[in-house]
């Protein structure tokens, strides 16, 4: 026997045994009673993964993942799906919530799949290739969001997280040594233990707060960096970012460096402040004066959050603006084509 | 077959391996009188509890008072064990094992979070005959 697993109701167990074959029993009035057993993967099954009573995924000798789904009809497993890879396949786990399938192979890759939610099936979005020898064991933490790698032919063990934006999973941390079996639980505590003495040892994967850049080094608990002047940590994305909710005319941050601004405001990287977009302003002269005024075109002048027409250099303006564009003339005279014009209608 | 090789081998191998931004901090050892290597080893759901088989052995560490790892319990068993993990839930530990000495040649332990000895008592085995 490989391996033995209880799925996520507590009500099936399923056993694969080095011959390739699948057992199976299913509880029934508080006690396990034998329901299925079959020849699931010759020559030899070196892995099996199910977290619903629906899919069973084995891995083996001949360099495959076979995909098993449970018929209720007949209260079985039917293959469903096959997936060669190019060594042994030492061990495959499902995510809890069954969106990624991972392997670890014999020549050292690392292979995960998300199942697509239109048809279901496991599409591969990564291979990893870091470790250089035998994988002996891949996990899962609950909630999907960190493997960890048992290399056991080159000696280390490795974390990685999953990035939403580069939809896989990216290198976190190793730990070099004799590794064989490990675990990590849901709040990234790992142990691991070596192949030629039951001595295990406990981790706790932490924050280098010192290569945070906006960090000033010092680690708050396990998952948390102090960070310097006007930043502000970010657990969402794991770093010190800029404290955008501070700054005038920012919406957010979408980079540790720099805020999202508002329509016709710019990030100002020189001053770290959302920047009216002059160019864009009518009539300006497409530079600022400072982050919210522009500098005007001839004849006309700033004036809250546009250029305004300059009436004071109009001639028989009362040197007041109507609007933006638009003067109030003195007596006698009424604004018209951009001048004040004498009004005929009462000569 | 022939199909899931070409899609295999089509795929970009991609190595994502930026800066590491994390360590593994070294928080205590779990040890054991056995000189033998542990097969396997797993948390329970709220990593209260450690389960690891070994030899002929199911041992069972759980977290004292002071948040440190101690031996809870040591099933001793007739069979080579060679995998445990506790159910979602934490209120079942499985375990199993194989011994080709005996007939069947192997078995799953099914043990139960008991409320009132506060620990995890065998509820029910099962032999079967399936080789290692």
């Amino acid at each position: 026997m490989w391996k033995v697993v209880i799925t996520n109701d507590g009500k099936r167990i399923l056993c694969g045994s080095g011959d390739g074959s699948v057992t199976v029993w299913n509880l029934v009035n508080g006690q396990f009673v034998l329901l299925q057993s079959f020849m699931a993967h010759p020559p030899a099954l070196y892995s099996l993964t199910a977290k619903s009573a629906g899919i069973l995924i084995t891995s083996g000798r001949d360099a495959t993942v076979r995909f098993w789904a449970y018929q209720p009809l007949t209260s079985s497993y039917v293959s469903i799906q096959n997936i060669t890879c190019n060594d042994e396949v030492n061990d495959v786990e499902l995510s809890y919530d069954e969106k990624f399938l991972v392997a670890g192979l014999n020549n050292g890759l690392v292979l995960v799949w998300k199942r697509s939610t239109t048809t279901g099936n496991f599409d591969l979005i990564q291979t990893i290739t870091y470790h250089t020898g035998r994988i002996i064991g891949v996990r899962f933490n609950a909630i999907a969001d960190k493997i960890i790698v048992s290399g056991n032919g080159d000696s280390k063990v490795s974390v990685w997280s999953y990035d939403p934006a580069m939809t896989g999973f990216v290198f976190r941390s190793v730990k070099a040594g004799e590794v064989f079996a490990v675990a990590i639980d849901s709040k990234n505590h790992l142990i691991s233990c070596p192949y030629s003495n039951p001595l295990c040892t406990l981790y706790s994967l932490k924050l280098n707060c010192t290569e945070d850049p906006r960090s000033n080094g010092t680690s708050l608990g396990d998952y948390e960096c102090a960070c310097t002047g006007a930043y502000l940590w970010s657990s969402t994305n794991g770093e010190c970012r800029l404290n955008c909710s501070n700054t005038q005319f920012a919406v957010s941050t979408s980079s540790p460096y720099y805020c999202d601004c508002i329509a016709g405001f710019y990030w100002n990287a020189s001053f770290y402040l959302c920047y009216r977009n002059c160019s864009a302003v009518p009539s300006s002269a497409g530079g600022n004066i400072n982050a919210t005024s522009c500098y005007c075109g001839s004849g006309y002048k700033w004036n809250t959050d546009s250029c305004w027409l300059d009436c004071a250099l109009v001639p028989d303006s009362s040197g007041g603006n109507a609007n933006a564009s638009a003067c109030q003339c003195i007596k006698g005279f009424v604004w018209g084509a951009e001048v004040c014009r004498r009004d005929c209608s009462i000569v | 077959m022939l199909r899931n090789l070409i899609l295999f081998a089509s795929i970009l191998v991609v190595v994502f391996s930026g800066i590491s931004k994390d360590y593994l901090s070294n928080t205590g050892t779990l040890d054991s009188t056995s000189k033998t290597s542990i097969d396997s080893v797993n948390f329970n759901e709220n990593a209260s509890c450690v389960a690891r088989a070994f030899d002929f052995n199911i041992e069972i560490h759980c977290k004292n008072a002071n948040g440190s790892y101690e031996l809870h319990r040591n099933f001793t068993t007739l069979y080579k064990m060679y995998y445990t993990t506790f159910s979602a839930d934490s209120q079942l530990l499985i375990a199993g094992g194989s011994n080709p000495q005996r007939v069947p040649a192997s078995i799953v332990y099914v043990f139960g979070y008991s409320n009132t000895t506060l620990g995890f008592e065998l509820q029910q085995n099962f032999t079967f005959d399936k080789s290692t």
